[in-house]
């Protein structure tokens, strides 16, 4: 809490006197990163030809945070660039479901604490057992409490290449299966989802078959829905339907509703819903009036 | 925010007469009319957006310790939008919607200095300390930017350009909207590009 006001600015202390000196003063030119990022891998050798997962952890300071692919109404999501030996690819960041932000009268979405930003490596076939990658990234965040604060770390891990198939790494087994916990899941069989487009909204209908606690709907796109408006929810047994308010900067029709929905106790689902009118499609209006 | 706080907000805010005259003004849309306001600039002069009606207005959300906004000033970018434009008859405001205490905030004092300083040629500086403003057309971020045309419509709302990064290295490749827009515009075409997700830091409303 005390950094937290310290670091708004050189012209802007506001610190308990107690902390003034300690923190505030040595802090003024450089300030220390509000986030720690380390590059991991999920195991402790490289074996030629086999993808493999690796992870930037972010441990962020209290009352921080970071974004979603998808910031919501503000914010940057992290940036990785990667330098890898040659024939190494990285594909793109497996991002967790993110948590609803308010910073009223915004809706950010987003990571607090700690989070696992997994990205999965491809080896090339030609590596020579006994060698050693260096694996190296740039690093780029924003990160934002009441005030954003860009930041970037250069990051770097060494793994033996090993002809054997590799062993997982203990210490960080935890993360990695918090991380996958959280990701997104595609949607079960025999679940649908559904979307219909009136005037101020969509409505989103998803058929699970279960009876839900609670359903969030994060859109993964912006300027679809207004990210701050509440999101009424109607949690019937065996479906899910949400009414999102249409962002206001909404100009033509859009054919899907993508995004993340959360249910429950973060149960996160990918959710791909064909939009349809009222009026241009009877079966969306059928369909929707057989699961209320 | 609900519209009736939103209505609240902004009658504490503004010297609103005009204003309250078409509730349909509450909804600052790009394709309608841009609502209404009276908001005192930074030379203690009281600016009333419909007194500009036949000219282009460009709105720009601005919070000079918020690094993206830094970005554009630091490496000269909006400066050189805001003489660019108003050399051609533009009338451009940049508008401080940060609470007393937040990030952002300027007294009259403070903020003629900075645009001395940054060399910045805005044709004034609307101080928005209670919001009000910012609610009125939702500015969500610095540095939101929008247009409006002479016959008072909004025809763009959104980001600066399109790379929402920190960085000033990015300006020299990102594709400038608000040049596209106006460009466009002015050339009595429509305006490709008209609504943008507006990147930036939040505004820093009071709480």
């Amino acid at each position: 809490m005390p950094a937290r006001f310290c670091l708004l600015g050189n012209r802007w202390l506001i610190c308990p006197i107690f902390i003034l000196l300690a923190v505030c003063l040595p802090a003024a030119p450089a300030s220390p990163p509000h986030a720690i990022v380390t590059l991991i891998a999920e195991q402790r050798s490289i074996q030629p030809r086999h993808k493999f997962w690796a992870g930037l952890h972010f441990q962020l300071e209290k009352h921080w945070h970071i974004y979603w692919i998808n910031p919501g109404d503000s914010g940057e999501p992290p940036r990785v660039a990667w330098d890898l030996p040659q024939g190494f690819r990285a594909g793109p960041i497996a991002w967790p479901a993110p948590h609803r932000l308010e910073n009223p009268p915004l809706v950010d979405y987003g990571y607090e604490d700690d989070v696992l930003l997994m990205a999965p490596l491809d080896p090339p076939s030609r590596l020579s057992a006994g060698h050693t990658a260096e694996l190296r990234a740039t690093v780029k965040w924003l990160i934002c409490s009441n005030i954003c604060v860009p930041e970037q770390k250069q990051v770097a891990l060494s793994l033996p290449i090993e002809d054997d198939p590799p062993e997982n790494d203990s210490r960080w087994r935890q993360l990695f299966d918090q991380a996958r916990a959280q990701m997104p899941r595609r949607m079960p069989s025999g679940w649908s989802a559904t979307a219909l487009s009136e005037a101020g909204h969509f409505i989103l209908s998803v058929k699970t078959g279960t009876q839900e606690s609670a359903a969030a709907f994060f859109p993964l796109a912006p300027l679809q829905i207004e990210n701050a408006a509440p999101q009424q929810v109607t949690l019937g047994s065996g479906a899910v339907r949400l009414t999102l308010q249409k962002s206001d900067q909404l100009l033509k029709p859009i054919a899907f509703l993508k995004g993340v929905l959360i249910l429950g106790d973060r149960k996160a689902i990918a959710i791909n819903a064909p939009v349809a009118s009222r009026g241009n499609s009877g079966k969306s209006l059928s369909e929707r009036k057989r699961r209320q | 925010m609900n519209s009736a706080m939103k209505h609240a907000s902004v009658l504490m805010g503004l010297t609103l007469g005009a204003l309250l005259a078409a509730p349909s003004v509450w909804a600052a849309r790009v394709g309608n009319p841009a609502p209404d306001f009276n908001a005192t600039d930074s030379t203690g002069k009281v600016q009333k957006l419909s007194e500009y009606r036949g000219k282009y207005v460009v709105l720009e959300w601005h919070n000079r310790e918020c690094p993206y906004t830094h970005k554009h000033y630091v490496s000269g970018n909006m400066q050189k939008l805001q003489r660019d434009w108003t050399s051609k008859g533009v009338i451009w405001f940049t508008v401080i919607s940060s609470a007393p205490g937040q990030q952002g905030y300027m007294t009259a004092a403070e903020e003629n200095a900075y645009v001395e300083k940054m060399q910045a040629s805005p044709t004034a500086v609307l101080l928005d300390p209670a919001g009000a403003l910012g609610h009125l057309y939702a500015a969500k971020t610095t540095p939101q930017m929008l247009i409006i045309n002479p016959q008072g419509i909004l025809i763009y709302d959104g980001a600066i350009d399109s790379k929402p990064t920190t960085e000033v290295e990015d300006i020299a490749s990102a594709e400038n909207y608000v040049n596209l827009a106006l460009k466009e515009a002015m050339a009595g075409e429509q305006v490709k590009i008209p609504v943008t997700r507006p990147y930036g830091c939040s505004v820093k409303y009071a709480h």
